[in-house]
């Protein structure tokens, strides 16, 4: 009886079993899972406009999310942004606090908002934040086979966090992202989870779940809910506005994208830049045309070798189309299908357009073998097909083609000065060179020019050249070419073969490259005519909260893309991407990095981009230019605990109970109930649940108290943290009535 | 006055009948029937007890195979009525059981140990804790304050008012009844009181609480009935010693001070010791260590009891023996 | 003998009662000894509750003794702050402050520094009334209060307490000693006369 009585004394004493490590860290993973949704007030009443899921990246409230979720794109009004917090696992998020963007990049669909206040209205201190949150992971060690873990609301916030895993199917290349822009999986995952965090099997977020609606949530269906009586007619009909959830998706933006916002966000960063012409909102209907298939990307970002048809064992297959008109968050989306059944991996979206307003865009996949079959593609504006084109894989691999379209300024030898995409004006000759495969002599081709979208040259000839080789043809003027946006095509009868675009602005270096930019500067203030002032120079006090970056400008065409970049000690922190709208010639152009309080200390870089390439790199120091290292524990280190004290004889919670653990030097004799030996505490609520104000570094033997009224005090000196233990842990103590 | 101080006028310690020749045994004078019983066995007690015992232990070891067949049914709680039939059990089985014992066996049984046991709950309900409760606030001092004063506090206040209850129900009820005829009724008596007493502490407890935890609950009521069954026992011994015996003045007071001790001291460490290791998969409670300090404590006061009290009626048998 | 003439007569010889002396000296003596031990319970039950520590601050000038079992905390914008940890669910607290008076600063102007500081920092902060007394002799200015405490943590289920609570303010040459008292305000009377004990054993 004895042996029986003391086995049970340790069953019934034991508070938790154990868990894997894994399962451990996607608790903690779903504990930093919040629930997003936007509001606007009519008529006094708060009405829901949007909705979607975002994780927690640190303690003192930043949460990472989709841009459209969280800004007035669509429907999207972008007033009020609620949180809800899971705070209870198994049971629906409750809404906790307002947040605000505070670092958003729409081509990338990223966000970071930061939690700003309680739902009452009053301001929440983010240093006084002790919430749940998760850290980054490698997101470039993914790949096809790889596991992931999505964990979002899939319902619009009606149930409890969720984690579903997936494998990893693939990639999709995209402009928004490059050759890494998408992670995909299958099956396709509730739209309401986008937002959410993709996490390893550490609990580490790899990635942000990324999915919109696929119409433009105006009219109810299923993709947009009517969930609350917003006109007051006493029903919940589709004359009351409609929520948009995603569609099902099969996208995750890789989390290494989020990493210049969440630098920016975790050091305050904002940036901002001398106000240029406005550009009005499009009010025509957007539009995408020109639909092109090439088997590759060139550096530009162009393709590199159109094709109509592919031999068997393709693997590299993009989509190129222009776009016009386009409005930030139009729900866009590739579907693919092959004899009218839809191959999702081949597909992307929909997704909330990121792009700027023209250019052309390219969607496709590369090392995906693609199966031979005749493809169609359909381009869809918020759920509209709009435009569509074909291609058959498996033919004959003979086909006529021009590859490797390269354009520059000749050097006089058959080789280039300079090549890429963007050249000084005035040049008096431009040189496209490509090469040609399968041709036959005596057949028409042509080569036609287009400058800012105007034909202003058409030259057609007989093909005499061969079966394959190289060729070049050239735009010339002796008196210079002016400045503007070029674009090449060369047409085989009336099959488009190749096409390259180029840029013409600034003046010519040395090394004959465009030089936009000149005369860079930087100060810590600025004067009401936008001329530098305060410190300028190299070298910024301790203090300075603004960075201005001044330069002029010379033949810079309106519409250009262009881009600025921030970095602290080399890593890129803030930046921004647009098209040039300040016209051709001026001045004293400026950006400024800032925060609302001194900016670090460290090594400040700012960058100038047009069209990618590399205009000035500007430096300065502010203090020392060494970030002082910080002394803290690091957070992975110790273990956060969690908890619910209950009454031993009813298993009910109990409320006040003060849980007090000491410095980990100290036991119960050397206390002396003084607060600056408590290294940890908490008080438990209604329910008996506590949370641990600091984490507790593993290895290492603790002393607890925890005390009640009503109840014996409990006294534990060897409360020990193993360094095998997992984080976080929830915990259960009982106590004991005297 | 017209009467005069002689034997004639002395009366049986028991049944209060005048006496025509004096039995006497150590100043107690006993008629010619009650001369030859007070030194007997009240044999139907310690076999009830034993009984009760005996289901108390099987009760816990039910308790330890399904705790660890189903911690979770054993974790959960149960509702107050199931609660009060668990705290009212025991009591029933030994009050039934000493009556059965007693038919069985030919024993006759006044009906006083049930008047006593009745006694113990009321007074428990209407006067101890009424007073320990409501008017000293012991519980929320004790919740309190420190493991020293706990201590003090559940000797000084709890085990003197619990031991003093128990007390006066024997000494002004049972003392003068001819059916406290054996030393051995005075533990029976006390044991009646006790069982009451205990029982409807548990029961109020019960309803206080609302509701109970399976294995935590149920073995705390069983924790606090051993805790008084044992006072009862040291208690009872004092009573039927002094009620056959003319004993020393403080003869009493030693036994109640004896009874009240323990009962505080026991209370105190038996919560004190349910206070167990907490870390990050025990709870820091464990209802066994106090459970086990409690039944052990009352397995030894059982079995002391029951030996002196049958050393002491086998010596007396021989002694009178002796005389006769 | 009859049996009324039984214990009517008081008489009667011993053993015809059936109750010695000792037996009735007994019954007493078992009634004093428990009337005694009651008496020592509540006595250390009286002396515990006025159980206190000595606090000495030679920085700020002043000490105080505070209930035994009490944390303290001097890492606040306070003196010290003396808080019970086993109060539920508000844990009872008394706070030492000491603010510089200058020349023209009035007792006024510090409570409404206080009054300002608590509305930005607590949730539905009243002052109920202030007024002018003398406590242990000396002249202070007495400002009732009262706020809701709610648990910033949003994981934490905590139902927001009333708390009330009493600023003592006593002017000291150029300095202005507060001394508050938060109480859940359910046991808020039952909590004061410890505080009292406590004011008035503070020494500066």
């Amino acid at each position: 009886m004895l042996l029986l009585i003391s086995s049970s004394i340790a069953q019934s004493t034991k508070a938790q079993e154990g868990q894997s490590d894994e399962d451990a860290s996607l608790i903690a993973a779903r504990q930093a899972t919040v629930f997003l949704m936007q509001t606007y007030e009519q008529s006094g009443a708060q009405v829901i406009s949007c909705v979607g899921s975002g994780t927690l990246i640190s303690s003192t409230g930043l949460i990472l999310t989709n841009a459209h979720l969280v800004e007035a794109l669509g429907p999207c009004r972008g007033e009020r942004i609620i949180v809800q917090l899971p705070v209870r696992l198994d049971e629906p998020p409750i809404p906790t606090y307002i947040a605000s963007v505070i670092q958003s990049d729409i081509r990338l669909d990223l966000a970071v908002l930061q939690i700003s206040g309680g739902l009452d209205g009053s301001l929440v201190e983010a240093q006084t934040l002790d919430l749940p949150y998760v850290t980054l992971g490698d997101s470039s060690q993914l790949g096809p086979g790889k596991m992931i873990h999505y964990i979002g609301y899939p319902d619009i916030g009606t149930t409890s966090v969720t984690a579903t895993e997936r494998l990893i199917s693939g990639m999709t290349v995209e402009k928004s992202g490059g050759r890494m822009a998408w992670l995909r999986t299958h099956p396709a995952i509730e739209g309401s989870m986008g937002g959410g965090g993709a996490f390893d099997a550490k609990g580490r977020l790899v990635g942000i779940i990324t999915g919109a609606s696929p119409t433009d949530g105006k009219l109810p269906g299923s993709y947009c809910m009517s969930i609350q009586d917003n006109n007051r007619d006493g029903l919940i009909t589709e004359r009351d506005a409609c929520v948009p959830v995603g569609g099902p998706i099969t996208a995750v933006r890789p989390a290494s994208f989020a990493l210049p916002l969440i630098e920016a966000a975790g050091n305050n960063f904002r940036i901002d830049r001398a106000s240029g012409f406005q550009d009005t909102a499009p009010t025509a209907a957007p539009v995408l045309y020109r639909l092109l298939f090439s088997q590759g990307i060139s550096d530009a970002g162009l393709p590199s070798r159109l094709v109509t048809s592919l031999p068997s064992g393709t693997t590299n297959l993009f989509l190129f189309f222009d776009y016009d008109n386009m409005r930030p968050g139009t729900p866009y989306e590739m579907r693919v299908t092959s004899n009218g059944i839809e191959i999702p991996e081949f597909g992307l979206g929909p997704l909330a357009w990121g792009g700027d307003r023209r250019g052309t865009w390219y969607i496709g996949t590369e090392e995906a073998l693609w199966p031979d079959g005749s493809y169609d593609f359909t381009l869809l504006l918020s759920g509209q097909a709009v435009a569509t084109a074909s291609i058959s894989i498996g033919g004959a691999a003979n086909e006529p083609a021009f590859s490797n379209l390269t354009l520059g300024i000749p050097n006089g030898l058959g080789g280039f000065l300079t090549s890429g995409m963007l050249f000084p004006a005035e040049t008096k000759q431009i040189d496209a060179q490509f090469s040609f495969s399968n041709m036959s002599d005596d057949k028409d081709w042509t080569e036609i020019w287009y400058l800012d979208g105007q034909e202003v040259s058409r030259t057609v000839r007989l093909w005499d050249k061969g079966s394959s080789g190289q060729a070049s043809v050239s735009a010339v003027n002796y008196e210079g070419l002016p400045m503007g946006t070029y674009r090449l095509e060369l047409l085989s009868g009336q099959q488009l073969m190749a096409t390259g675009d180029i840029i013409l602005a600034g003046t010519s270096n040395a090394q004959s490259e465009s030089a936009v930019f000149s005369n860079p500067r930087i100060a810590n203030d600025i004067t009401r005519d936008n001329e530098p002032s305060g410190v300028i120079g190299s070298a910024m006090p301790l203090g300075t909260s603004t960075l201005y970056a001044f330069t002029d400008w010379d033949l810079m065409p309106n519409g250009t893309h262009w881009t600025y970049r921030w970095f602290l000690d080399g890593r890129l922190v803030a930046g921004s991407s647009q098209n040039w709208n300040n016209g051709g010639v001026g001045q004293n152009f400026w950006v400024s990095l800032f925060s609302d309080q001194p900016l670090p200390e460290g090594s400040y870089d700012v960058e100038f981009l047009v069209e990618n390439r590399p205009m000035f790199s500007h430096n300065v120091t502010i203090g020392s230019g060494t970030r002082p290292v910080s002394g803290e524990i690091q957070e992975s280190e110790a273990v956060e605990i969690s908890g619910t004290v209950i009454d031993a004889l009813t298993g009910q919670g109990i409320s006040g109970a003060l849980i007090a653990v000491l410095d980990v030097k100290l036991e119960s004799p050397d206390f002396v109930y003084d607060e600056k030996q408590i290294y940890s505490q908490a008080i438990s609520d209604q329910e008996g649940h506590f949370v641990l104000s600091r984490a507790l570094p593993r290895g290492q033997y603790y002393t607890v108290f925890v005390f009640a009224d009503g109840y014996i005090t409990i006294k534990e000196d060897n409360f020990v943290i193993r360094r095998a233990q997992t984080s976080p842990v929830d915990i259960i103590i009982e106590m004991g009535r005297p | 006055m017209a009467y005069m101080s002689t034997h004639t006028y002395a009366r049986c310690t028991v049944c209060g009948q005048t006496l025509s020749r004096t039995l006497e045994f150590k100043n107690r004078y006993y008629c010619d029937v009650h001369y030859g019983l007070f030194y007997q066995n009240t044999r139907p007690l310690w076999r009830a007890s034993i009984l009760t015992f005996g289901f108390l232990v099987a009760a816990l070891l039910g308790f330890a195979i399904g705790n660890q067949l189903a911690p979770e049914r054993f974790r959960d709680t149960v509702q107050s009525g199931t609660g009060i039939f668990i705290a009212i059990l025991p009591a029933l089985i030994w009050i039934i059981s000493l009556y059965r014992i007693g038919a069985q066996t030919q024993f006759q049984l006044s009906p006083l140990p049930i008047t006593i046991f009745v006694l113990g709950a009321l007074l428990s309900a209407a006067v101890t804790r009424p007073f320990l409760y409501n008017i000293v606030n012991l519980d929320i001092w004790i919740g309190s304050t420190t493991a020293s004063n706990r201590l003090m506090g559940n000797i000084l206040l709890n085990g003197f008012t619990h031991t003093f209850t128990l007390y006066a129900i024997i000494r002004y009820i049972a003392w003068d009844s001819p059916a406290f005829m054996r030393r051995t009724d005075g533990v029976m008596f006390a044991l009646a009181a006790s069982w009451g007493y205990a029982s409807l502490i548990n029961i109020l407890y019960v309803i206080d609480l609302g509701e109970i935890t399976l294995l935590n609950g149920s073995l705390r009521l069983i924790t606090q009935l051993c805790i008084f069954l044992t006072t009862g026992l040291i208690l009872g011994y004092f009573i039927g010693r002094n009620r056959f015996e003319d004993a020393p003045v403080y003869h009493l007071s030693v036994g109640l001070i004896m009874a009240a001790t323990v009962n505080g001291f026991m209370l105190y460490a038996s919560s004190a010791l349910n206070s167990t290791s907490l870390s990050l998969t025990q709870s820091g409670f464990s209802p066994w260590p106090g459970l086990a300090l409690s039944m052990g404590g009352l397995a030894l006061t059982f079995s002391t009891v029951r030996g002196l009290m049958q050393r002491q009626n086998a010596l007396t048998q021989a002694k009178l023996e002796q005389i006769a | 003998m009859s049996q009324d003439l039984w214990g009517t007569d008081s008489d009667l010889p011993e053993i015809g009662s059936g109750l010695t002396k000792n037996d009735r000296f007994s019954a007493i003596l078992v009634a004093l000894l428990t009337v005694a031990a009651l008496g020592l319970g509540l006595i250390t039950k009286q002396r515990s509750s006025t159980d206190t520590w000595p606090y000495e601050s030679r920085e700020a000038g002043i000490s105080i003794n505070y209930p035994t079992g009490w944390l303290t905390d001097e890492r606040g914008d306070y003196v010290v702050r003396m808080r019970d940890p086993k109060a539920r669910p508000f844990k009872t607290q008394y706070i030492i402050t000491i603010v510089p008076m200058g020349g023209q600063t009035s007792t006024r102007n510090v409570l409404d520094g206080l009054t300002l500081q608590r509305s930005a920092d607590l949730s539905a902060y009243r002052v109920l009334n202030v007024q002018e007394m003398t406590v242990s002799g000396v002249k202070s200015t007495k400002m009732s209060f009262a706020f809701v405490d709610a648990d910033p943590n949003p994981f934490i289920q905590r139902l927001p307490v009333a708390v009330m609570g009493i600023d003592f303010l006593i002017l000291d040459e150029n300095r202005a000693i507060i001394v508050t008292f938060m109480s859940d305000k359910q046991m808020f009377e039952e909590n004061l006369p410890t505080f009292e004990r406590f004011m008035s054993s503070l020494r500066y």
